[in-house]
Parts: structure tokens; C-alpha cells; sequence
């Protein structure tokens, strides 16, 4: 149902959405929405033909803030959404957003399963490693023994939550694109979008994308923040797991490898099954159909 | 007895699970349909995946089969438990056939007539393939009743189609050898099952067959689900049937998952679909809620079985209603449907779909464990006056300027912009949105969307197939049921109304929301109404009861089978003779 095939020349502010972002002055989300809005520009992909689907969070309120279609859907779901919405239009460019405890706590089973199902989808986590919109409760990726107003008493001894790994988890599930980027780099970080967008597959976009109002860690953040060393593979499963599993603040493209899509071998089942509908239950539904002068 | 059933045969088969009760069932059933019976099936098997009880039984009859009936003609027992558990159900003047090597002893039975036929033994000399036993028992049976062999070669055939030449010329053999066997014992009955006809035109389907056929039909894009009993075969019949359209399956992780992906399937422009049973229902009700206040349409089947939690998952039960109907935070318009019968399955899923579409909301489609599972053989239906549509688009003029995905309408059913239309673009928003889909808060809008949404579905049980009727139009006693429990409640009212009763019944197939006109308005003048269904706490009679304040009677049974048409009669004889109301729970 596609109108759009060929736009004029986009600028990021074609992408802009029609909604102020109600996001904290000096949030990390702002980088991300402006390297978002740049990519798309550059990539020159309609807005029309974009659809940004988001969880419950702070982050999650990013589609509002697009100039594109949106979904807003509940905490923790926004990943099979996505899947249903690509898999029903695969010629859309569907993008996922939202945050470390959306992602990694309450849609922690979905994180797994659409990675190794590989659809081409694009999914940017920014990690703040707090909860944000409900005011500063610990999150799955928080560091062990974080005081936060959840775990008031914790520190190291009495805490045993060890923080997710969602890169090193990313490339274990069989996501094809994983890569790292940080708010505060803008150029970089436009060009991971980039390609994440423009992968062939599941590509997941960790970004560090700091709270400034629960849980400021732009210090640490801008003191370790460092690229991927030059020859780092992105080939090397080991070698990229090796590298998600050592420090924190390391930005750039993990890992990447090409394999069959989700919507590839959706339509080659569909290739293959074609033969079969003059056959079973399929070859009934057909001829009733028919006979109600239904196509 | 003090009544008489309808003409019918009931043949049953019972002993261990995984030695091939089920599909002896199975084609002693096709064998009786192929000769031109109506056939009504009835399943029975355990939680567990190899061993325990198993049962299966086909009731054969001329006329239309309502229910699973009372007793039992003729009972097949591979072991001991099979007689100890089934002897009691066979009609005085019933037969048994067992095989000896399996059964220790057969308790005293007047009026018993007695085959037994070392199943395993001959099986083993005759036709030198153990796993022919099913085969070899089903046409011990139908030599007994006089199936042509051939006929039920041609069954059996047809059974294991596309299975190893090899195998389909053991059956054969095995066929043989058990009418041979048969011609050379005594015959002790007089009872015969006389071919009606050859019957090719007709399919043996189960309610769930019924349901994925009746979604081909609607045209159903997208499916995603989740495996669960008894929910699971729908999963399996689109996995293999929807690829062939160019459409879409996928197993999802979970059924949060599968709902969420039908979700985004359906914002994306397409007719999504996704099944499940009680358990998968309750995961579902954040999406399904979701679903609502998007505007989304969806079909959500729900085949029953007993609850609560993990309760009975191989038994129908009908106490899922109220999930069905209030399931979900805050208040989300939804609407409910329940078949009542195997081809019922068939237009009603087309009916949900309809629904789901014209009204852009999320429709439960309910059934049960036993509906699911029995089959009936069915003329292929023909869609004859039952449309399919679609739903409301917006079109260029709708996205012109200013588009408003939840605009207030007439109908309260706005034009949906799908990704890909220019200038339909919008945020399909979870919080509470004006028109636009913006999230907003004011107490005006809340009030006027919640207006929107609910009222928009005011009117949807004005469907031609919403309602079924019978017996006597304005009765003293009016027996109101759902579901599956129809059945054996016309099996009982016709019984009543041919003894000059006024009785009569009605079936909603759509429960929320309840038909007005015909309905409510009956049940209102009815001078007795007594509500029929599988649940404890009577979650119709609520429903009803708050729709029309007044005095109810309740035959509810919570057994893991269905209602018997012995019970309802039973019931609705204690109701004429005038016994004060009480709740039943049988």
C-alpha cells in the first residue's frame, strides 16, 4: 500500500515530530533522537515509511518525537510488535527504541528471541542503567550495589544483582548487527544508526544514554569512553563477545555477520508451500472462497 | 429408562494411552461416517504424554447428533481399566468385546453380550505387525455390525494416506483377517449398522479444524501463537495451511509475544489472528487491553479447559467467561464470541472476524476442550448470505490534511492509516490520546474516548447468526446455554417439547454484548429461566443477571465432561414440578 517510493531531499528536520520532547534538560535521549533524525535523512528514507515502536520508559516516548509512523506499546512488548509490524509490511523500516529496563528486565524473554529470529529490524536501547520515568529505581543493567530508591540499603555485600550484559547477550542470541554508541558522540553515533539501519537483519544499538536527573554517569562515561581498537574483527564471534564482556564505555560495531531474514524465510515458506494450494484444508478455504466470488 | 434418547449408536474404545485407543476411535468414526451416519465424537486422555487412561467414542445416528448421549452400545476394552472405568456406561442389552490376554476379570452384567477376541495374540499370528491392533479391532467391531470391508479398507486408506505402502497393505490385511476371524465365532447380537449411502461429499472436521478453515476464509494474514492444550491444533492446521496464501505463521516465544506480534500485524493493515486456552488468556489480557484502546482489530480464540491455573488441561470446562468478558485493567470494549457446534466454529470465526474488523476491536472467539477436539462430518459449508469484510481504511481524501487516527465519528469507528499511506502518519498511543493519538489527560477526553470505544460495539449482537432459538417460542420454562452445552440442552428440550412441554431455549453465540431483541427481552418474560453451563459460580447467569435482575435456576457442572442431556432434563423436570430454586452443581 505504499505511496512513497522516491522523496525530495531530506534534512533531519523532516523527521521532526510534531510533540516537544518531555525529556529532562541534558538528557542522553536528545543525542539520540538528533542522530536518529540525521541517519534517517542521510539514509533518505521517507518518513512515512518509517515506523519507530517503543515499550514503556522515558526513552519510550521517542515516537512521539519523530516525524514518522509510531507505535507506543506496553512495558516490555514493543520488540514482537515490531516483529508482527515488519513481518506484515517488510518493506517498512521498522525501528524499535526504548530503554535498559523495558528491554532487558520485562522484556527480557523478547530481547532473546527476536535476536536469534533475525528480523530486519533496527533496535536502539538507550541505557541509562536506572529506572527514569518512575523515578529512580535500580534497572537490570544498574552496577552491583547500587544504592538506588529501590535498593536503598545496597552496596556490595548486600546485593547480588549482577548487571545484564545486553551486547554480549545480543551476539549469544544470534543478533546479526551489535554495536555500542554513546550520546555524547554524535558523529559516531549517526553512523552506527546508519548502519544498523541499514543492515540486513537484527541489528541492536546499545547506546549510553545517561539520566542526568536519577543516575548522572556522564563522568564516568566521558572519562572511559574509548572506540573499538582498529582491528577488532566485527566478524570474530569470540572476539566480539571477548570485547562486549570488557569495558563498559567502548563504542563501535561488535559484531556482524549476514544470514537468512526472518521475513527471507517467511517468503521462501511461502515460495515453497505455493505447490500445495490444491491440496488439504487451504485447497476447501479456496473454494469457498470462490464460490462467494472472493479472491 | 424412563425417556428415550434419540435413535443413535454410541461406540466406545478404552485402555491405555499410546496403544492406539485414539485412532481406533478415529476410524471406527470415519468408517460409520463413510457409510453415511451423522457422527458426534467424544475424547478423553490424560495430562501426561505416554500412559494413563484414554477413551474415545463415536455416536452414530440418522438425524442430527446433539450431544455425546448417555449410554453406550457397544464398548471395545483393551484392558482391564477399560472395563472397570466403562462397563457401567453400556445400555442394558449392550455389547462388549475385550481381549482376554489384557483382562483379568469382567464383573456380572445382566443383559451383557460378551466377544472376547485376543486382540494381541491374533493380531500377531494373522497379520505378523503388532502395531495393526487399532486396525485389527475397529474391524472386529465392524464385522460384528456388518461394514462392508471393503468400505472400511477404503476408510483406513484414507486414514493413514501417504503412509508407507507397506503399512497401508498390513491394514488391509489386518481387515481381513478380523472379518475372517468374525465369520468364524457365533454371532450373539442382532444389532446392525446399515450402510446409508456412500458419502464422499462430507469431512470429518473437529472444532478446531473448523476455526482455521473458517479463518482461511476470512481471509486471515497473520497468525502467531503459542502451543497449549487444546488450543494447539488451530497452530498447527495454519502452519501448514497459511503459507500457501502468501501469508504469515510464526510460533511466538510466549503468548504475550504472539499477541503483542498480531498487534503490531494488525497496525500494520492486517488481519491477525492468534489461539489459545485459559492459561495463554490471562498472559494475553495487557495486549488484548492494549489492543482495545488501539483500536486494533484481532481475533483471539480461546479453547477452555478446566481452570483454575494449570486445573484440568485435557477437560472442557466453561469458566474462562468472565476473563473473556471483564479481562484486563480499566474497561476495554471487546467483543466475545462462542460457537455452539462444529460448523457453528466455521461461521462464527468468519462472524469474529467481521466483528473484529467493522468495529476495529479485539473479539474473543470461545470454545472448549470438547468442542475443540469432537468431530462432526459436515457438507463443506457455503458461505450462502455471510459477508467478509473488511476493515475502514483511511483514504486520500481521510489523509488530505489534519488526519486524526481516533476521530470521533458517527459510528465511533475512525479510518485507519497504515505505514506507508502519506499524511496518515500517527502514534498509535497506549495512553489515554485525543483524536489525533496524542497523549492526553483531561478528564473531557477521557470520558469521550471511553464513550467512543464502548459504544461502538453497542450494537454488534444485531449479526444475522448471533442468536439460536428452539422449542416453543414464549416457554414456561426457558433454558438459556452457551457454547458447547447447547447439545445436550436441545438433545433434553426436544425431548420435553415431544411430550407436549412448553420448553424452549436460547443460544447467544455473542456474549458480550448480550442481543437486546430476542434475548434480554425473553428472558425478561420467561416465567421460569434456568441457565445451563460448565462452571461453578455461574458466570452467564452473572452476566445475565446483571443485564435483568430476577430469580434464576443453574445447572452447573464442574466434572471435567460435558453436560449430560440427562442432567439438563433431569433439571428441567424438577423445575416444571415446581421444586424451589436452588443451585445445582451436578
Amino acid at each position: 500500500m505504499s505511496e512513497a517510493t522516491t522523496t525530495p531531499a531530506l534534512k533531519p528536520k523532516d523527521y521532526k515530530g510534531r510533540l516537544p520532547p518531555v525529556w529532562c534538560p541534558g538528557c542522553g535521549d536528545f543525542g539520540v533522537l538528533a542522530a536518529m533524525q540525521r541517519a534517517l535523512a542521510e539514509l533518505a528514507i521517507a518518513p512515512e515509511d518509517t515506523v519507530f515502536i517503543s515499550g514503556i520508559g522515558c526513552s519510550s516516548r521517542f515516537p512521539h518525537f519523530m516525524n514518522a509512523y509510531g507505535f507506543h506499546s506496553c512495558h516490555g512488548r514493543a520488540l514482537p510488535v515490531a516483529v508482527g509490524a515488519k513481518l506484515a509490511q517488510p518493506e517498512r523500516t521498522v525501528i524499535t527504541v526504548g530503554g535498559d529496563g523495558d528491554g532487558m528486565a520485562i522484556g527480557g524473554g523478547h530481547f532473546l528471541h527476536a535476536a536469534r529470529r533475525n528480523p530486519d529490524i533496527t533496535y536502539v536501547m538507550m541505557d541509562n542503567e536506572i529506572y527514569g520515568l518512575t523515578k529512580g529505581q535500580a534497572s537490570p543493567t544498574s552496577e552491583l550495589g547500587l544504592k538506588t530508591k529501590s535498593t536503598p540499603f545496597s552496596n556490595e555485600e548486600t546485593s547480588s544483582d549482577t548487571p545484564l550484559n545486553p551486547l554480549a547477550l545480543a551476539i549469544m542470541a544470534g543478533a546479526t548487527f551489535v554495536a555500542r554508541g554513546y550520546s555524547g558522540k554524535m558523529k559516531e553515533l549517526v553512523e552506527l544508526t546508519k548502519q544498523a539501519i541499514e543492515h540486513e537483519g537484527y541489528a541492536f544499538l546499545q547506546v549510553i544514554s545517561p539520566c542526568v536527573t536519577f543516575h548522572d554517569i556522564y563522568e564516568r562515561a566521558r572519562a572511559q569512553q574509548k572506540e573499538l581498537v582498529p582491528e577488532h574483527d566485527p566478524s570474530d564471534k569470540v572476539a566480539a563477545i571477548t570485547a562486549a564482556m570488557g569495558e563498559p564505555f567502548i563504542t563501535g560495531v561488535f559484531y556482524q555477520e549476514q544470514r537468512t531474514t526472518l521475513e527471507g524465510a517467511q517468503a521462501n515458506l511461502v515460495k515453497s508451500a505455493e505447490a500445495g494450494l490444491d491440496r488439504g484444508m487451504a485447497a476447501t478455504a479456496a473454494a469457498i472462497r470462490a464460490e462467494a466470488g472472493l479472491q | 429408562m424412563r425417556c428415550k434418547p434419540i435413535p443413535s449408536f454410541t461406540f466406545r474404545v478404552a485402555g491405555e494411552s499410546g496403544e492406539g485407543v485414539i485412532s481406533a476411535g478415529e476410524i471406527a468414526t470415519l468408517a460409520i461416517s463413510d457409510i453415511g451416519f451423522n457422527v458426534f465424537t467424544f475424547e478423553s486422555y490424560p495430562a501426561e504424554i505416554k500412559g494413563g487412561h484414554c477413551w474415545y467414542q463415536v455416536r452414530a445416528s440418522n438425524e442430527e447428533v446433539l450431544s455425546a448421549g448417555s449410554a453406550v452400545d457397544v464398548l471395545c476394552a483393551f484392558n482391564q481399566e477399560g472395563i472397570d472405568k466403562h462397563l457401567g456406561t453400556v445400555r442394558p442389552g449392550g455389547v462388549l468385546i475385550y481381549d482376554p490376554g489384557q483382562v483379568k476379570e469382567v464383573p456380572e452384567k445382566p443383559d451383557l453380550t460378551v466377544y472376547e477376541i485376543d486382540f494381541d495374540r491374533l493380531v500377531k499370528e494373522k497379520v505378523g505387525s503388532p502395531k495393526s491392533k487399532n486396525v485389527f479391532a475397529v474391524a472386529c467391531f465392524a464385522a460384528l455390525y456388518d461394514l462392508p470391508a471393503d468400505s472400511l479398507k477404503k476408510t483406513v486408506r484414507k486414514k493413514f494416506k501417504g503412509k508407507n505402502p507397506k503399512i497401508l497393505d498390513k491394514n488391509d490385511e489386518a481387515v481381513d483377517a478380523a472379518y475372517a476371524y468374525i465369520a468364524s465365532i457365533p454371532r450373539q447380537h442382532e444389532d446392525t449398522l446399515q450402510v446409508q449411502g456412500e458419502d464422499d461429499d462430507r469431512v470429518l472436521i473437529n472444532g478446531n479444524d473448523a476455526i482455521a478453515l473458517g479463518a482461511l476464509v476470512s481471509g486471515v494474514e497473520f497468525f502467531a501463537g503459542y502451543p497449549i492444550t487444546p488450543a494447539s491444533s488451530i497452530l498447527e492446521a495454519l502452519a501448514q495451511e497459511m503459507p500457501k496464501f502468501g501469508n504469515t505463521i510464526i510460533q511466538a516465544e510466549d503468548e504475550i509475544a504472539a499477541i503483542s506480534m498480531c498487534v503490531g500485524a494488525s497496525y500494520a493493515g492486517k488481519k491477525a489472528m492468534t489461539a489459545t486456552s485459559g492459561p495463554g488468556l490471562s498472559l494475553m489480557q495487557e495486549m488484548f487491553g492494549h489492543a482495545s484502546t488501539l483500536e486494533l482489530p484481532l481475533v483471539v480464540v480461546d479453547a477452555m479447559r478446566g481452570g483454575p491455573s494449570t486445573g484440568l488441561p485435557t477437560k472442557p470446562e466453561q469458566s474462562d467467561l468472565n476473563q473473556m468478558v471483564y479481562g484486563s485493567h480499566g474497561e476495554a470494549s471487546r467483543i466475545v464470541i462462542a460457537p455452539a457446534g462444529v460448523r457453528d466454529c466455521f461461521f462464527q470465526t468468519i462472524w469474529a472476524f467481521n466483528l473484529a474488523e467493522r468495529y476495529q476491536v479485539p473479539v474473543v472467539l470461545a470454545t472448549d476442550h470438547a468442542l475443540a477436539n469432537r468431530r462432526e462430518n459436515l457438507v463443506l459449508p457455503s458461505l450462502g448470505e455471510t459477508p467478509v469484510e473488511s476493515r475502514l481504511f483511511a483514504s486520500e481524501e481521510d489523509r488530505a490534511e489534519d488526519y486524526k487516527r481516533y476521530k470521533f465519528t458517527d459510528t465511533g469507528v475512525s479510518p485507519q492509516a497504515i505505514p506507508g499511506m502519506k499524511g496518515g502518519m500517527h502514534v498509535a498511543e497506549g495512553l489515554e490520546h485525543n483524536e489525533k493519538g496524542d497523549p492526553t489527560y483531561t478528564g473531557e477526553n477521557h470520558t469521550a474516548m471511553m464513550a467512543k470505544r464502548m459504544g461502538k460495539i453497542a450494537d454488534a449482537w444485531k449479526y444475522p447468526m448471533a442468536l439460536e432459538a428452539f422449542g416453543d417460542e414464549n416457554p414456561d420454562v426457558l433454558v438459556v446455554t452457551w457454547g458447547s452445552s447447547k447439545g445436550p440442552v436441545k438433545e433434553a428440550v426436544q425431548h420435553m417439547v415431544s411430550e407436549g412441554k412448553s420448553v424452549g431455549y436460547l443460544v447467544p453465540k455473542i456474549l458480550n454484548p448480550l442481543p437486546r431483541e430476542g434475548f434480554l427481552d425473553k428472558i425478561a418474560a420467561a416465567k421460569e429461566v434456568v441457565v445451563v453451563e460448565m462452571n461453578y459460580t455461574g458466570q452467564l447467569e452473572g452476566l445475565l443477571r446483571k443485564e435483568h435482575a430476577r430469580d434464576y435456576h443453574r445447572l452447573n457442572k464442574v466434572h471435567g465432561t460435558p453436560v449430560s442431556w440427562l442432567e439438563v432434563l433431569e433439571k428441567l423436570e424438577e423445575i416444571e414440578a415446581g421444586v424451589p430454586k436452588k443451585e445445582v452443581h451436578a
